[in-house]
């Protein structure tokens, strides 16, 4: 008989815990999976009683990573609870925020944050420098692929090696069954690694430039905006800084375009078998965004609902107002460590914790389990795509046409659209996305600009509280996928906040009915080839680009033996 | 608090030249004793200025994201937290050799084997910078005791009473590079208190 071993994955090693993935492997396959937040996770509350016009400001820390995504989702939940239309000016320099952060977010996660999941570092230092620029041309025409910088960087890796001290690239599974890249491969794509973090942090500085910092914007309001604009002025938002942020945002779109793209596609086509393995649930849900008028009720991103991977199923959603997303929304606290019965909605919900250790059959996360229309649903680029495609957006289907041509003419077998149920369709999904936004990124730039040459300077509506209770919801597809601010007012002053973040959704326990979330119901059936490295459970779970709780961070430095100073 | 009055800050928008020398807070201002480190920031931004190539900024808990914002400082100074036994305020440095020491945050959260991407090391940081081709020079760290790491606003009193020390630990650490910030004629608005 076939003993089935239980694997624990819980890197906490910071106070403030985070992820942990239980899975039971049996014969080379997962069998069973939990996922679990191990930190506490009810930080709306400390907005009880606020000024809602000041709620955004504390809101952007409820996570250290995405700041600008829960600023932006709570100054739409109090504009939609007023009906307050926001300013064109306002909305697309909003837009051209979340579009850059949005780059920003994928372009680290691919590189930084996942693709040493799939390339091997020392194998580079195998690589033939000249075959690995080679390669590098047949993808496409970006300039950074010259033979003199993979040779650049091949010689920092084997220096790296030689010292016995690998740095960011220590601990990885280099050498694993599953890593099956060329060296010139491997050499290309780290080559492009080191690269990345110059695209990202000019990504930022478009945010930086119209939200006067990062992290933590300062520009927003409820109402708009509070950047003056004046094209006359030197102090103010001005055509020089207009035309700054285009070429910033012109460098981002040819890394997005020539080399995250390329990438992806290559990466996928080698790694095709991952197209076979974490579809998990395949309900999708994705809120439409980029809004183009002030009353927010056309986008450039469609929004929708598939269920069941049938994307003929789709429904589309016209905007935050829609019954259909405002109706559906619930959240099950059964197997989440919360005091309750019965799913509430967010307007409704309740977060009194109630911790009894992990126990599998029981309470075993800090997680609610969201339901949308009582069922599991996944969020973020993948919905994203399927949505827009299963719509005929045509910048969403031009691109993710792109994509599978791409992808099945490197792999020499045709990879279709029903494919993209899968882990790495969610990689190819975020690229296609990345694509999308990088044209669209141009586009609200011209809005912006038109706009300030017909002289319209309006940015900012003011906000009136009525006396009496009110409710709204404010939506953004941010990185990760669909972020909802629900807010119930009172007087004018936050009587409940909840926000349902697209992790809750993705990480989502089981149900009442013992139904598995996104990430537990993906890992089913996902090969293990050795347990004592786990390498395709993490290919899986990091697929999701789960973002727990970087809401609390301190240094553990090596206490005990330490040898800080103490100075005061 | 009115969320008007924010002034939109030419110094942080990117067209001001990249900094020589970083000076930031990190920790996160809704879990108590962990918002030491932009608390201080807070104090140093309200009260003080700082040269055209100092960049004094709260940045929150950034993760990896911290690479971009360190890549090619000569001086780095960050203030934050530290799991250091001692009474809640007190007030340590840590250079880099300890703060890569192994079995420090340097052997914390390595690639690879992260299972949430975003809980990179400070270590991470550094090495990806360098990696890049932007190493880091100095690197120091004004670490503070915690008390309280529960969510809320504000700080317990002893670590607020570790806020001036802390002014001038930082004053002490930039006159090692012949630094100084200069206090203003008036102070500003703080964004959060």
């Amino acid at each position: 008989m076939n003993m089935a071993t239980r694997l624990t994955i819980d890197p906490i090693t910071r106070i403030e815990g985070h992820l942990r993935i239980d899975v039971e492997v049996d014969a080379g396959k997962v069998s069973k999976a939990w996922a679990s937040c191990t930190m506490w996770r009810g930080i709306e509350t400390i907005l009880l009683g606020r000024d809602p016009r000041e709620a955004w400001v504390f809101a952007q820390r409820f996570c250290g990573v995405c700041t600008t995504v829960h600023a932006m989702a709570s100054v739409r939940a109090v504009e939609d609870a007023l009906q307050l239309e926001v300013p064109l000016n306002a909305q697309y320099i909003r837009n051209l925020i979340l579009i850059c952060h949005g780059l920003h977010d994928h372009i680290v996660h691919w590189y930084h944050l996942s693709a040493l999941d799939f390339v091997d570092v020392l194998k580079a230092a195998q690589a033939d420098p000249a075959k690995a620029a080679a390669l590098g041309e047949t993808l496409s025409e970006w300039p950074g692929n010259s033979k003199m910088q993979m040779k650049a960087v091949q010689d920092k890796v084997k220096a790296l090696a030689a010292s016995g001290q690998l740095g960011i690239f220590a601990n990885g599974y280099w050498g694993h069954p599953a890593m099956r890249l060329e060296p010139e491969v491997n050499l290309l794509l780290l080559s492009h690694y080191l690269q990345a973090l110059d695209f990202q942090r000019k990504a930022n500085q478009v945010v930086a430039i119209l939200g006067s910092k990062t992290p933590h914007i300062q520009n927003l309001a409820v109402g708009g905006v509070m950047n003056a604009i004046n094209p006359d002025s030197l102090a103010t938002f001005n055509m020089d800084r207009l035309f700054m942020m285009k070429s910033l945002i012109s460098e981002v779109i040819a890394f997005t375009h020539q080399v995250y793209f390329p990438d992806v596609c290559a990466a996928a086509a080698l790694y095709a078998d991952w197209f076979e393995h974490g579809a998990g649930v395949t309900n999708y849900l994705a809120v439409p965004d980029l809004p183009l008028d002030t009353k927010s009720t056309q986008f450039d991103l469609p929004g929708g609902v598939i269920r069941g991977g049938d994307l003929s199923s789709v429904r589309r959603l016209t905007g935050a107002r829609d019954e259909l997303f405002r109706r559906n929304v619930v959240e099950d606290v059964t197997h989440a460590w919360y005091r309750g019965d019965n799913p509430l909605h967010p307007w409704k919900g309740e977060t009194e914790p109630h911790f009894t250790d992990f126990r599998e059959n029981e309470k075993y996360t800090w997680v609610k389990a969201p339901r949308f229309e009582g069922a599991p649903t996944q969020v973020g680029p993948l919905a994203n795509v399927l949505v827009g495609y299963a719509l005929g957006d045509p910048l969403v289907k031009k691109w993710t046409d792109l994509a599978l041509d791409r992808v099945s003419s490197l792999a020499g077998k045709k990879v279709t659209i029903e494919m993209m149920h899968s882990t790495m369709g969610r990689h190819l999904a975020r690229a296609i996305r990345s694509a999308v936004l990088a044209d669209l990124a141009l586009r609200h730039w011209e809005l912006l600009h038109n706009n300030m040459v017909r002289r319209d300077f309006a940015t900012y509506n003011p906000p009136k509280f009525p006396e009496g209770e009110i409710e709204g919801v404010g939506v953004h597809e941010a990185p990760r996928g669909t972020l909802s601010h629900w807010v119930v007012l009172k007087k004018g002053i936050i009587s409940n906040y909840q926000a349902v973040v697209p992790t809750t959704w993705n990480a989502s326990p089981r149900d009442k009915a013992g139904v598995m979330g996104p990430y537990e119901a993906s890992l089913m059936d996902n090969p293990v080839v050795d347990t004592e490295q786990p390498l395709e459970v993490l290919r899986t779970v990091h697929s999701f680009d789960p973002c727990m709780a970087c809401a609390c961070h301190a240094y553990e430095p090596a206490a005990k033996h330490g040898k800080a100073v103490a100075i005061a | 608090m009115n969320t008007m009055r924010v002034p939109v800050r030419t110094e942080c928008t990117g067209l001001a030249p990249p900094p020589r020398i970083g000076v930031f807070g990190i920790g996160n201002l809704l879990r108590s004793d962990d918002g030491f480190g932009p608390r201080v920031i807070q104090e140093i931004e309200a009260r003080l200025d700082a040269p055209a190539d100092v960049r004094v900024a709260d940045l929150g808990s950034p993760g990896l994201d911290l690479a971009s914002y360190v890549a090619g400082l000569e001086v780095l100074i960050l203030i934050d937290t530290v799991i250091l036994e001692g009474r809640p305020g007190q007030l340590w440095r840590l250079g880099r050799e300890e703060l890569l020491a192994e079995g420090g945050v340097g052997a914390r959260g390595a690639a690879g084997r992260r299972l949430t991407q975003h809980d990179a090391g400070f270590a991470d940081a550094l090495w990806l910078a360098e990696a890049s081709g932007r190493p880091v020079g100095d690197v120091v760290l004004i670490g503070v005791t915690p008390g309280c790491l529960d969510q809320g606003l504000g700080l317990s009193a002893a670590l607020e009473a570790a806020i001036e020390p802390a002014i001038a630990a930082v004053q002490e650490e930039l006159c090692r590079v012949n630094v100084t910030l200069t206090p203003r004629a008036s102070e500003r608005v703080r964004n959060i208190s």
